[in-house]
């Protein structure tokens, strides 16, 4: 009797894991362990024959324990958890809201193990989307992200503070949930921030928080103080910088503004600043003084900045011709 | 075969390529610039440690060892492309089973070949793959072609799901190894209903059904699309204003609107935008200005090597992934040197190259399939420009204009005959004309 966990998959007959085709090439075959062969083995002939049971959704389970990349087997999974609740809602049985909990749940503790993946986030947005549909009636206010998000992302973004797929999925989440005027979500970046300055996802993230729509209530003047006073703290961090342009881009708010606070980060040799210098240059050539300008790239290009010395001398080529 | 024998073989190689890397040490190439590039642009002494500050320090300084090394032992024993080894490392695995550790690559067969085919191309020259080796690797490729009665794709592997990675990978692999006979086995019509049934509203496509969307599925869809001949308005709505979405406040693009730069995902953008539009269109479309500058941001005056983010660290596959951006934007901004060339060959040249062979994200790291793909792309952006020919663009269409030349000017760049490799196609990653050959095979057959 052939047995994975509790379920008896005995009536399977195993198929090859290569195509027969292929009998005599070595290049790309992996030299899988008997135990994983047995296994995908198993899920394939399932998946072909489109099972949908407990058992399917258990092999799906364990070999995305082992390959958490396999795309199709997530597709399988989805499929699968697709059908039970439908079903259920058919029957009116109540336990949809339970069975997709369980399932967030488990995705939660699967993500702690892999941590740089495509698929688990993805497939989070589409259990979210069931939940919402089959459990909650359409009413995405019903899903609370106190309880089922908030607690996993702190932990992951603790892990690791720049995990891309995370901050794109926090991103997803405000955007689906309309939570862009969240305080809890400008805390949490204000707070990583604390712990690293220079934690360039925070600054992007926030800057879609403010941003990301057409929200005419952001408070320029403390987002403002906000920045500069980060920049302070690290006066030599392209993050903050690149957000305090960035803000007045998104604000329409003129660099210029700024020369007094910019130019004291140009002026002594102790709290010099590369960004600082570039940023002189650009309110110059608002200021039509192009001479200034110039001379900043020349400096930039062969004393202060060097391995940019092709983009600046490219800038300064530029000045001349408008 | 088992893992153990395998073992046994790379030790044999590693004592034979230790004994060709002796005969191959007397370059004097770029030592002057890694003179100069002893000088940093970094963290001031003042600055709280933080965790990127103290993971930055710690690369800076082994960077800097290697390089001062590199300086100690005089012009003479500069690094040079260990070509040989290279050729070794992706031969063993063109011609041997992969381990079972290596059962967590299960759903990237297609990524592998494509992989160890264009590293081993890029290397050696197309020429140089054994036609065994090509025939086995056309027989593996066909294997994951997957088919149901409306859609067909390359999925992961035997039996798996269309993706839109993998059929990319492997359209590129068969372009370079495969044969009108191979090519003619595609189903055209049905990859280009899988393409449609992958489009967004939006205008962007995902990677496969109920899978994510980004810049990444966007570029292997087009490709796709591009390398089969079968793109047309259809697939191309919306797809262009969805890209340039993408481009953020720091001027690189995001895999998702709203998301932060990133090389990986800016090269996919540009790339392609490059398959739906001429350079000089381009330049009106995107924010041209701040790209440049968020792009040669990435290249750090210690390391010479490129991020992919801001404040974050160097890795060699940034090499392609920002420097084959660089090769494309050259074109689109007319400035003829977006990076520092020397500077980044010189960290691949110290810093890439692990012993016995194989290439690296940063010194200290093991070799894996990918990272020897990339450098080695990106070596190959460091050596060529690619000059947008107009007429050819006329000819073979706006994707297939890109034009390489080795750079013959010894102030950007100095090119060791034994550090040379092969010259890229700027949009596919794949040597330069296979895949138009294969296009223009598909191009000549009557519309289906």
């Amino acid at each position: 009797m052939r047995t994975f966990g509790n379920y008896d998959f005995s009536d399977v007959e195993p198929i090859p894991l290569e195509s027969p085709r292929t009998e005599g090439s070595t290049v790309c075959k992996i030299l899988y362990s008997n135990e994983f062969r047995e296994l995908m083995s198993c899920m394939k002939v399932l998946m072909m024959k489109n099972e949908i049971s407990e058992r399917a959704l258990y092999l799906t389970y364990v070999i995305i324990h082992k390959v958490s990349a396999h795309y199709s087997i997530w597709q399988y999974r989805y499929h699968i958890l697709q059908h039970f609740v439908e079903q259920r809602k058919k029957e009116n049985n109540e336990s949809v809201v339970q069975v997709l909990q369980e399932e967030l749940q488990e995705c939660s503790k699967m993500v702690l193990n892999i941590q740089k993946n495509y698929q688990i986030w993805h497939y989070r947005h589409l259990i979210i989307e069931l939940l919402i549909k089959y459990g909650y009636d359409g009413d995405a206010r019903k899903y609370s992200l106190e309880k089922e998000e908030y607690p996993i992302l702190s932990i992951m973004l603790t892990k690791d503070e720049k995990n891309y797929h995370v901050w794109s999925y926090k991103r997803w989440l405000v955007k689906r949930f309309n939570i862009y005027d969240s305080p809890t979500e400008l805390t949490f970046t204000t707070n990583m921030l604390k712990n690293d300055v220079r934690n360039n996802s925070a600054w992007s993230f926030r800057l879609f928080l403010l941003f990301g729509y057409d929200k005419p209530s952001v408070d320029l003047k403390s987002e403002f103080d906000f920045v500069k006073k980060q920049i302070k703290r690290s006066p030599t961090n392209p993050s903050s910088w690149n957000y305090l342009r960035g803000i007045c881009d998104n604000s329409g708010t003129s660099l210029c503004k700024f020369k007094q606070f910019i130019s004291s980060f140009t002026e002594n040799d102790e709290n010099i600043s590369i960004p600082a210098i570039e940023l002189l240059a650009v309110i110059y050539i608002k200021e039509n003084d192009w001479e200034k300008a110039n001379g900043i790239y020349g400096l930039l290009a062969d004393k202060l900045d060097p391995i940019r010395s092709n983009y600046w001398n490219f800038k300064k080529l530029n000045l001349k011709i408008d | 075969m088992d893992d153990e024998s395998l073992e046994e073989q790379f030790k044999k190689l590693k004592f034979l390529v230790e004994l060709s890397a002796h005969k191959n040490q007397n370059s004097n190439l770029s030592f002057d610039t890694l003179v100069q590039m002893d000088e940093s642009d970094g963290i001031s002494p003042s600055e709280p440690i933080s965790d990127t500050v103290e993971k930055q320090l710690e690369v800076e300084d082994s960077v800097q060892k290697i390089y001062d090394d590199v300086l100690s032992k005089g012009s003479e024993h500069f690094p040079a492309l260990n070509r040989k080894g290279h050729l070794i490392y992706t031969n063993i695995f063109l011609h041997k089973p992969l381990p079972s550790q290596m059962t967590v690559l299960d759903a990237s067969h297609c990524w592998i070949l494509y992989w160890l085919i264009n590293a081993t191309s890029l290397l050696g020259g197309v020429q140089s793959i054994k036609s065994d080796v090509c025939q086995n690797c056309i027989k593996m490729a066909m294997s994951y072609l997957y088919e149901d009665e409306e859609d067909e794709g390359f999925g992961g592997g035997y039996m798996q799901t269309p993706h839109l990675a993998d059929t990319y990978a492997m359209l590129c692999t068969l372009a370079i190894v495969g044969d009108e006979d191979c090519w003619s086995q595609i189903d055209r019509k049905k990859v280009y209903h899988l393409l449609l049934s992958l489009k967004n509203k939006d205008g962007s496509f995902a990677i496969a059904k109920d899978s994510e969307t980004d810049t990444r599925s966007v570029y292997c869809a087009l490709c796709t699309a591009c390398m089969l001949n079968i793109l047309d308005d259809e697939l191309k709505k919306g797809v262009e204003d969805w890209i340039v979405s993408c481009q953020t406040y720091e001027g690189g693009f995001a895999g998702n609107p709203g998301d932060e730069a990133h090389s990986g995902y800016t090269f996919c953008a540009i790339a392609s935008l490059c398959i739906l539009k001429s350079p000089a269109r381009i330049a009106e479309l995107i924010n041209v200005d701040s790209l440049l500058r968020w792009l040669c941001h990435r290249q750090y005056a210690i390391e010479g090597g490129l991020s992919g983010r801001t404040n974050k660290l160097v890795d060699g596959c940034y090499s392609h992934w920002g420097g084959g951006t660089a090769a494309l934007l050259e074109c689109i901004s007319g400035n003829r040197n977006v990076i520092n060339r020397t500077a980044l060959q010189n960290y691949i040249l110290c810093c890439c190259q692990a012993e016995p062979f194989g290439l690296v994200d940063k010194p200290g790291k093991y070799p894996d399939f990918y990272h020897t793909n990339y450098v080695l792309c990106g070596l190959s952006a460091c050596q060529h420009y690619q000059i947008y020919d107009e007429k050819l663009a006329l000819k073979e269409g706006t994707a297939f204009g890109y034009r390489p030349i080795t750079i013959p000017d010894e102030k950007v760049i100095t090119i060791d005959e034994k550090n040379l490799v092969e010259a890229l196609d700027p949009v596919f990653v794949a040597p330069s004309g296979s895949v138009l050959k294969m296009r223009n095979y598909y191009r000549e057959l009557k519309p289906r």
